[in-house]
C-alpha cells in the first residue's frame, strides 16, 4: 500500500515538473512571442538575477533589449544591447540591433568603422576564454621554439625565437586589454532622455553638482528608495533618481 | 607809310596771335550768368547761361535748389576763342559757356539763388536771377493730361497701375508730343512690372517721354470736354511696392504742338498742360491673423486646377495644372507645395514648373498617387491677404474627382516604404547555461603568472645551455650532430676498407670535435680512458676491436667489418654521448 502511494507521488511530481520548471527565461521567451513585452521585459530581469555563463547572459541581454525595443523604450534597449556585446563581442545580432536603436535615437554609431574603433574591436572582438586560450598557445609556441633553438641552434630559428617573442605580447594584448579595463561591481546606465541633474543629497530640492549624460555608465554605490548613489568615472559621486538608470549585470 | 606801318603790324600779329591767345589779357576769369528767357511757360524747359570770360576750365559744383523748378544736368563747356584787331593793337579774348537747363513746374516768381563754379581751380558764384512761370492759359483749351493710380492706399506687395490719360483737340493740328513725367524711370521704394501689351489697331508710336524715350501710347475712343471732341490716348505703369509709406508722384506735364523744321533751326509751337501731383500710400500687411503659410500673396485672385489624367494606376504620374488669375502680385508669391499639406498625403510630389505671367500664374505639379484607396486631388489652398476684405483668405482649388487602379502583382507604394523599415533581430530563444565556477581570476593569475615566469625560465635555461655546450648552430656541433647520419652515408658509397675507414674516422673526428687526422693510428680504449671516463668499457672495447678490423682490413687484406655492425656501433657511441 505505501509502495504505491509512493509511486503514485511519483507520477504526480513528473507530470508537474515541466510546468513548474520553466524557467524565468522561457517565461519571458513566451510573453514576448505573445506580445507581452513588460512581461518579457520582468521575466529575463529575473533570469539576469542568476548566475549565467557570459554568453548566456548576453542573449538574455539581447533578447531584453528586443523587449525594451518594441515597448519604444530605445534608450534602455541601446544600453541591454551595449551589456549583450560587451560579454560577446561577436554577437553579430547584438550588434545590428545596436547600432539599430542608436540610428534611430540619433546617435553615432557604436562602431564608427575608423582606424581606432576597428582596433578597438579587433582587440575586444575575443570572448575571454578565448582570450586566455591565445594567451595559453603563444607561451606555447614560445616555448617549442626556444627547445627548438636551444637544441638546434641556427640563425633561422633564433630569428623564430625572436619573432615567437614579440608574438606572444600580441597575442596576450586582448588578455591584458580585458584585464586591465576598469570593471565596475555594479555597474549602470543613465537611460533618461536627457542629462540628468546629481544631486549631493537625495532630494530633488537640493542643487546639483553636477550632470549625467545620456547612456553614460556610472558605478552604483548605494541605494533609497527612488535614489540611487552613482559614482562618475571622474570620481564625482551623487544621487540621482533611480528611474533614470538601469542596472546592468556584467 | 601808314600802309605800310598797317601792313607790318597785321604781320606781326599773325605771327604773335597765338602766343597772346594764351596768355590772355590782365585780372583773371570773369563769370556772368543770364537766363535764356526771363519768363517761362509752366512745363516748359529754359535755361541758365553760364559764361566764363578768360578762363581755361569751369565746373558747376553744386546745381541750385528751388522750389517750382527742376535743373536737369550742366551741359559740358563750350569753348569759343576770338582774336581782334583794332587801331593797331591786337586783342584776344576766350569764352567758356555752360547751359543749365531746368523745367518749370510750379507758376509764379522764382528766385534762383547764386551758382557756385570752379573756375580754374577758383570758386566764383553768379549773381541771383529771377526767372518768371506763368501758366499756358491756351494749353488747356487745347489739350488735356490726367495722371491717376488704379488705387490711393496699397498695402505692401500689392500692384497698382498708374494711367496717363492725355489728348488734344481732335481739329487741332499737332505733330509732335512729349509726357514729362518725373517718375515714368524710377520710383523708389516700388518695382515696375511688365506692362499688358497694347493692341495693334490701337497702338500710337512715337510718344515722347522725358525727352529721350519714344513709347507707344493706346488710342482710346475720343472724349468730350467742353462741347468739344478730343482725341485721347493712355499710357499705363504697373508697380509693385517694396516698403510702406507714400509713394510720390510729383507734377507731370504734356507739351503738344506743331514743329516745323526750317532750313537752318527748328521751330516749334507748342502747348503745355500739367496733371497735378499726388501720392499713393503704402500700408503694412498687417500681422495680425497672419497664417503660418501665408507665402506673400496680395491681391484679389482665384484659382483654378485640371488634371491631365484622372484614370490611372498607383504611382502613375499626375500633371496637376493650378492657375492664379486676378489682380495681385502673381509673380511674387511662392506657389503652396503639395508635399507638406497633410492633405496630399497619398500623394508623393515629384516636383513642379512654373510661368509666371503679370495676368496669370501657372504652376504645374508632378503628382503619384500612392494607393488606389485615393479618391480625389484635393484642394489646393493659397493663403492671400485681399486688401479691399483688409483680411487674409484662403483661395482654394476645386477637388478634383480621380480613379486610382491598384498595381497588379505589387503592393502599393505605400506598403513598399513600410515593407523596407529596418527592423531589429529577432531574440533567441536558447536557454542561457549556468555560469560555471572554477577558472575566472584563478586562470587570470596563473596566466599573468606563466607570462612572467615562463619567458624567463626559458632564457635561463637557455643561457645555462649555451654556457655549458656552446652554440648548437657553430659548424663543429652541426658536424657531430650530423655524424651518424654522414657516417651511415658514407659506407653507403664506401667501395673498399679504405673508404669505410675513412668514413668511421670522420665519424670519431666530427663527435669529438676534431680533424679527421687526429684519429690516425690512435687507440681507441686509451683515448676513451683520458677522455671519455663515462663511456661503457664494453662500448669503448668494441669500439676499439672494430678500429682494429678496419686497419687489418685496409693494411693486411682481411675481410672488412659489416656496414651494419659500424652503423649500429657508431649510433651507440653518439646515443652514450660520444
Amino acid at each position: 500500500m505505501r509502495a504505491r502511494a509512493l509511486r503514485v507521488l511519483l507520477a504526480a511530481l513528473l507530470l508537474a515538473l515541466p510546468l513548474g520548471a520553466q524557467s524565468s527565461f522561457e517565461r519571458g521567451v513566451a510573453a514576448y512571442r505573445a506580445g507581452q513585452y513588460a512581461e518579457a521585459c520582468a521575466a529575463w530581469n529575473e533570469t539576469l538575477a542568476e548566475e549565467l555563463d557570459a554568453l548566456g547572459r548576453a542573449r538574455v541581454y539581447h533578447d531584453l533589449g528586443n523587449a525594451h525595443w518594441r515597448l519604444g523604450e530605445t534608450l534602455p534597449a541601446i544600453a541591454c544591447y551595449t551589456a549583450a556585446v560587451r560579454l560577446d563581442p561577436r554577437h553579430a545580432e547584438a550588434w545590428h540591433n545596436l547600432e539599430l536603436a542608436r540610428a534611430k535615437q540619433g546617435l553615432a554609431p557604436a562602431d564608427s568603422g575608423d582606424l581606432s574603433a576597428t582596433l578597438q574591436r579587433l582587440v575586444t572582438s575575443l570572448r575571454v576564454p578565448e582570450r586566455r586560450a591565445l594567451v595559453f598557445l603563444g607561451l606555447t609556441l614560445w616555448v617549442v621554439v626556444l627547445t627548438l633553438e636551444m637544441r638546434f641552434g641556427g640563425r633561422a630559428l633564433r630569428l623564430a625565437l625572436l619573432a615567437t617573442t614579440l608574438l606572444v605580447p600580441l597575442l596576450a594584448l586582448p588578455w591584458a586589454h580585458g584585464l586591465l579595463a576598469p570593471t565596475r561591481a555594479a555597474p549602470m546606465v543613465v537611460v533618461a532622455s536627457a542629462s540628468v541633474p546629481l544631486r549631493a543629497e537625495p532630494l530633488e530640492a537640493r542643487a546639483s553638482v553636477g550632470e549625467l549624460a545620456v547612456l553614460e555608465e556610472v558605478e552604483r554605490l548605494d541605494e533609497l528608495p527612488g535614489w540611487t548613489r552613482v559614482e562618475r568615472a571622474d570620481g564625482l559621486r551623487g544621487w540621482v533618481s533611480t528611474d533614470s538608470l538601469l542596472a546592468l549585470r556584467l | 607809310m601808314r600802309t605800310r606801318t598797317t601792313i607790318a603790324g597785321l604781320f606781326l600779329w599773325l605771327a604773335l596771335a597765338p602766343g597772346l591767345g594764351a596768355a590772355g589779357p590782365q585780372g583773371g576769369p570773369k563769370l556772368s550768368a543770364r537766363l535764356a528767357a526771363g519768363v517761362v511757360r509752366l512745363g516748359d524747359t529754359g535755361a541758365v547761361n553760364l559764361t566764363v570770360e578768360d578762363g581755361r576750365d569751369a565746373r558747376v559744383l553744386a546745381l541750385p535748389e528751388v522750389a517750382g523748378l527742376r535743373f536737369g544736368r550742366p551741359s559740358e563747356p563750350r569753348l569759343r576763342q576770338s582774336t581782334s584787331y583794332v587801331n593797331g593793337r591786337i586783342s584776344s579774348e576766350s569764352t567758356l559757356t555752360i547751359v543749365l537747363p531746368f523745367r518749370a513746374e510750379a507758376e509764379g516768381d522764382h528766385e534762383i539763388p547764386p551758382i557756385a563754379l570752379e573756375i580754374d581751380g577758383r570758386r566764383q558764384e553768379t549773381r541771383a536771377l529771377r526767372v518768371t512761370v506763368v501758366r499756358d492759359i491756351t494749353g488747356a483749351d487745347f489739350g488735356f493730361v490726367e495722371v491717376r493710380p488704379t488705387a490711393q492706399r496699397v498695402v505692401e506687395g500689392q500692384p497698382f497701375t498708374v494711367e496717363i490719360r492725355f489728348g488734344w483737340l481732335a481739329s487741332e493740328q499737332v505733330n509732335f508730343a512729349e509726357l514729362n513725367l518725373p517718375w515714368w524711370d524710377s520710383l523708389p521704394g516700388a518695382i515696375e512690372l511688365a506692362e499688358r501689351t497694347i493692341p495693334q489697331e490701337s497702338r500710337v508710336d512715337g510718344i515722347i517721354v522725358n525727352g529721350r524715350l519714344q513709347v507707344a501710347a493706346e488710342q482710346l475712343d475720343p472724349s468730350e470736354r467742353k462741347g468739344r471732341s478730343f482725341l485721347t490716348l493712355r499710357l499705363s505703369k504697373t508697380f509693385l511696392p517694396t516698403r510702406s509709406g507714400p509713394l510720390e508722384f510729383p507734377t507731370s506735364f504734356f507739351e503738344f504742338g506743331v514743329r516745323r523744321q526750317g532750313l537752318f533751326d527748328a521751330r516749334r509751337d507748342s502747348h503745355f498742360v500739367e496733371a497735378a501731383p499726388f501720392a499713393v500710400e503704402v500700408v503694412e500687411l498687417p500681422s495680425a491673423g497672419q497664417p503660418l503659410d501665408f507665402s506673400g500673396a496680395v491681391g484679389a485672385l482665384a484659382a483654378r486646377a485640371s488634371a491631365d489624367q484622372r484614370d490611372v494606376r498607383a504611382g502613375d504620374s499626375i500633371k496637376l495644372t493650378v492657375e492664379w488669375t486676378g489682380q495681385g502680385n502673381l509673380e511674387f508669391f511662392r506657389a503652396p507645395d503639395p508635399g507638406s499639406l497633410e492633405v496630399f498625403r497619398g500623394f508623393r510630389a515629384y516636383g513642379s514648373t512654373e510661368e509666371k505671367r503679370p495676368e496669370r500664374r501657372t504652376v504645374v505639379y508632378d503628382l503619384a498617387p500612392l494607393s488606389s484607396e485615393v479618391e480625389t486631388i484635393p484642394a489646393l489652398p493659397l493663403t492671400v491677404y485681399d486688401p479691399a476684405a483688409e483680411r487674409y483668405v484662403t483661395v482654394s482649388t476645386e477637388p478634383i474627382p480621380i480613379r486610382v487602379r491598384p498595381l497588379e502583382r505589387a503592393a502599393t507604394l505605400g506598403d513598399d516604404e513600410r515593407r523596407f523599415e529596418r527592423d531589429i533581430a529577432d531574440i533567441d530563444a536558447r536557454a542561457p547555461a549556468p555560469a560555471s565556477h572554477g577558472g575566472g581570476p584563478g586562470q587570470d593569475r596563473f596566466l599573468a603568472t606563466a607570462l612572467v615566469a615562463v619567458p624567463l625560465l626559458g632564457l635561463l635555461a637557455r643561457a645555462h645551455v649555451r654556457r655549458r655546450s656552446g652554440d648548437p648552430g657553430a659548424p663543429l656541433e652541426r658536424r657531430r650532430r650530423r655524424a651518424a647520419r654522414a657516417l651511415g652515408r658514407a659506407l653507403e658509397r664506401a667501395p673498399d676498407p679504405v673508404a669505410a675507414q675513412a668514413a668511421w674516422l670522420e665519424f670519431l673526428a666530427a663527435r669529438t670535435r676534431e680533424p679527421a687526422a687526429a684519429w690516425n693510428g690512435r687507440d681507441f680504449g686509451r683515448w676513451a680512458a683520458q677522455h671519455a671516463p663515462g663511456l661503457e668499457r664494453e662500448l669503448a672495447r668494441a669500439a676499439g676491436a672494430l678500429q682494429a678490423d678496419l686497419e687489418a682490413a685496409v693494411w693486411g687484406g682481411a675481410a672488412a667489418p659489416e656496414r651494419a655492425r659500424l652503423i649500429e656501433l657508431g649510433r651507440k657511441l653518439a646515443e652514450a654521448g660520444l
